[in-house]
């Protein structure tokens, strides 16, 4: 906790320096072009002394992140802090929202686009960018800096870590495709102060959860139990997999041994899909066809209590996002009670790569290393990064940032809670993103009564079993 | 330049026919027109031939967007698939019912609006001013605008329904059965307002020797508009039914922006299910519903242009004596 006190005081100034900006009425103009992100950064970098400075290096660095406060405005409010050490780089964040760009992410690379030099995609994309030969290994780019590596390995959780790691599967990992500052975990968000009153803890397990939705939940107050981000496609699709993998079940029957025999239809996976139906009594109306920014919004309102299973990001504890952040806490997931039942955190992330097609690679890889480094300045390395992210509205990998935060931000220790417990969120193969997809429109039309469980299995399990027999798998 | 051309042609009218040389000016004549036409058919060629053989091919693969390396023609299967997903039904139903739905409100309500319109008023120019506004308004910022002003609890249309006339707050997107009924009103805004200022611009163009004979011969009211305003801008009313039609069966932006398809797939129509068949990577299956889409379109432009022609074909023969 040595830098705790000199972080602090860093973040506070930066918030103290936004909050004067709103406190001078500046006009709208001017707010949009001087973002929240940036004079964060602005602020930190003016702290920030580098122990090298490489103005030797130049060119421009095209890096294409997800919009929002998480991604795109992490990357933003770092970007000052690394103009101070690459002086002659110039570094252009392209940004689009989330639901459109991990489909365009894709759709660039399957055409080898050569419009960007670093992307943050998710973690679920990484097989099939692999499969599309998109991804560069970045070990031989790591390899000059062994101390600054193993910093990064001792200090990152190992199955988040390893989820850069291609391809996957019984061999051991193959290379190191992409590093990741930000973490996540699906997660149990809860009111604290709601549950405190009601004189119930954490759910503990899927009963739990459906007795603490039918004490908390009191629509007539608009005050709705439970919320969680059942829009069809890919939101259904994982808060089925999150329920799935904590009641014991998969979507193969062993997914390491290489076998892919589909194993959805199953008791486990009758008793994840029924869970995610009967908490419909509770939920808040947008529940019904909502993303994870709609579940944020109305948890930010207080219209909305409870989740047992989101990805959230850190927002909730931001200040400046909601007047209910002190009151938002996060912990472990639900665990199934069957004999194969627990406590499962599905892995959420977003990893930084060089596309096959990009260029200024060393420049790309020095922007990565920089983004992922952590407070040791002999390494390269700032507190001031950190908070760069933290200040933002991202969220971090590294557990020594993390717990560094972890008193102002309950998510923080959540995702401390969850990284041992963490699963990869999804199989580790090309077609990953298809199978998520086709069980979230089955899911979605099981929970919005279109139609039975038992269909929804039968079809969920037809179609992957077709999607694996495309692709030669059996 | 003038001059020169002048001179030129009498002496070639005036000069002993030389054999072969309306063939060779044909010829060239030709030559010219195929140059000239040329970029217009690289374009076309570019842009719309193209892609359509290489999605018509498309169409007969699995190419998945993940792994490029599966790829292989699988013959009819993508169609076949197809017409055993009871989403791509219902998804054809939906976007039936949408277009006939939403036409013929905004039809009949662009209809009033026009007549409204051309009734002679103070500020009737800055009136319709005005009501063109919702037609230019982005899809994207129109449709996040109307999902804040729908959302079920918070938002602003119950905040009306409710504080304001004392009604049960209403689902609105958040319900599948009252989802689709949502997206059709907003539609309606925005495009009833296009509709209303075509039908006017057609009533105006109507001569007004013919409304003050109508006048002189005491028809009036429905009539007045049943028997001579609609007969005379029959051809407008068609283009405009035909141009909406198509627009409609085709909508993608407010469907995608303000519902995705859901609840569940309760607003899941063409083009959506379309681009949600992208995002899961099936290529082959994507091009394969685009064919389709696009037969639908081309089967319901047809119908329409051929009724366009019988009808003004039969007015012609009317109106000759």
């Amino acid at each position: 906790m040595r830098n705790s006190d000199h972080d602090s005081r860093a973040y506070d100034s930066a918030m103290k320096r936004i909050k004067h900006f709103r406190e001078r009425e500046l006009t709208r103009r001017q707010v949009l072009k001087a973002s929240a992100a940036t004079a964060l950064g602005a602020t930190l970098a003016a702290q920030f002394v580098p122990s090298e400075v490489h103005a030797d290096v130049g060119g421009t660095i095209v890096h294409f992140a997800s919009s929002g406060k998480r991604l795109a405005n992490s990357l933003r409010a770092v970007k000052p802090l690394f103009d101070k050490v690459f002086p002659n780089v110039e570094l252009e964040v392209v940004s689009k929202p989330m639901s459109e760009a991990l489909t365009q992410i894709n759709t660039y690379m399957r055409s080898k686009s050569d419009a960007f030099d670093v992307i943050t995609q998710d973690h679920a994309q990484f097989a099939a960018l692999d499969a599309m030969g998109a991804l560069t290994d970045l070990g031989p780019y790591l390899e000059p800096f062994p101390d600054w590596l193993a910093d990064y390995e001792q200090d990152v959780p190992e199955a988040y870590r390893h989820m850069w790691n291609l391809p996957k599967g019984p061999a051991p990992p193959g290379y190191i495709a992409a590093l990741a500052p930000d973490g996540n975990a699906m997660m149990t968000f809860y009111r604290k102060d709601v549950f405190e009153s009601a004189g119930i803890p954490v759910p503990e397990t899927w009963d739990d959860v459906i007795d603490a939705c039918k004490e908390i939940h009191d629509p007539a107050n608009e005050r709705y139990a439970y919320c969680a981000a059942m829009a069809r496609n890919f939101w259904a699709g994982y808060q089925y997999y999150g329920s799935l993998r904590s009641m014991g079940g998969d979507v193969f029957v062993d997914e390491v041994a290489e076998d892919w025999t589909v194993a959805i239809n199953t008791e486990e996976g009758y008793q994840a899909l029924k869970v995610l139906v009967d908490l419909q009594k509770y939920a808040h109306p947008v529940s019904a066809n909502a993303g994870e920014d709609e579940v944020n919004l109305v948890f930010a309102q207080g219209t909305a209590l409870y989740s047992p299973l989101t990805w959230g990001t850190a927002v909730l504890n931001d200040p400046t996002y909601t007047d209910l952040h002190e009151h938002w806490h996060m912990d472990l997931s639900p665990r199934g009670t069957g004999e194969k039942g627990g406590h499962r955190a599905l892995t959420g992330g977003f990893g930084q790569f060089m596309p096959t097609w990009g260029g200024n690679r060393e420049t790309a890889f020095a922007w990565i290393k920089f983004l992922n480094s952590g407070d040791n300045e002999d390494l390269g390395g700032s507190s001031l990064i950190a908070d760069a992210i933290v200040g933002a509205g991202g969220q971090l990998s590294r557990r020594s940032t993390l717990s560094r935060w972890s008193d102002r931000k309950p998510f923080f220790v959540g995702l401390m809670k969850a990284y041992p417990v963490c699963v990869v969120n999804a199989p580790v193969i090309p077609e990953a993103y298809a199978i998520m997809g086709a069980m979230g429109e089955e899911v979605a039309d099981a929970v919005n009564e279109e139609q039975s469980i038992e269909d929804a299995l039968a079809a969920m399990e037809k179609r992957t079993q077709r999607i694996m027999e495309d692709s030669g798998y059996v | 330049m003038t001059a020169l051309t002048v001179e030129a042609r009498p002496s070639r009218a005036a000069g002993p026919p030389r054999q072969g040389r309306p063939g060779a000016v044909a010829r060239q004549q030709r030559r010219t027109a195929y140059l000239l036409l040329a970029p217009c058919v690289i374009v076309l060629l570019a842009l719309a031939i193209f892609p359509l053989i290489f999605s018509g091919t498309l169409s007969f693969k699995v190419d998945p967007l993940y792994n490029p390396d599966v790829a292989r023609f699988v013959g009819w299967r993508n169609y076949n698939d197809l017409f055993e997903d009871r989403r791509f039904w219902n998804s054809i139903e939906l976007t039936v019912i949408w277009a006939v739905v939403v036409v013929s409100i905004q039809m009949v309500l662009g209809f009033f609006l026009a007549v409204l319109l051309d009734r002679k008023m103070q500020g009737a120019g800055l009136l319709r001013t005005l009501i063109i506004i919702p037609v230019f308004i982005s899809p994207i910022a129109m449709g996040l605008t109307w999902r804040f002003i729908f959302e079920p609890v918070s938002g602003l249309a119950n905040w009306i329904l409710n504080t304001g006339f004392g009604l049960e707050k209403w689902t609105w997107l958040s319900h599948k059965d009252t989802a689709l009924m949502t997206l059709m009103l907003v539609d309606c805004w925005q495009w009833t307002p296009f509709i209303a200022l075509i039908l006017l611009a057609g009533m105006q163009s109507i001569s007004p020797e013919i409304t003050e004979a109508a006048r002189l011969d005491r028809v009036r009211g429905v009539t007045f508009y049943t028997r001579i305003v609609i007969p005379l801008i029959r051809p407008v009313i068609m283009v405009v039914i035909l141009i909406r039609l198509v627009d409609s069966i085709r909508i993608f932006d407010l469907n995608f922006i303000m519902t995705k398809g859901g609840p569940g797939s309760s607003t899941l129509m063409a083009s959506v299910y379309d681009y949600t068949i992208f995002e899961q990577g099936h290529l082959g299956l994507m091009a394969a519903y685009g064919f389709l889409i696009l037969i639908l379109i081309n089967i319901v432009v047809l119908a329409f242009l051929n009724t366009l022609y019988r009808t003004e074909k039969a007015a012609r023969a009317a109106d000759q004596p």
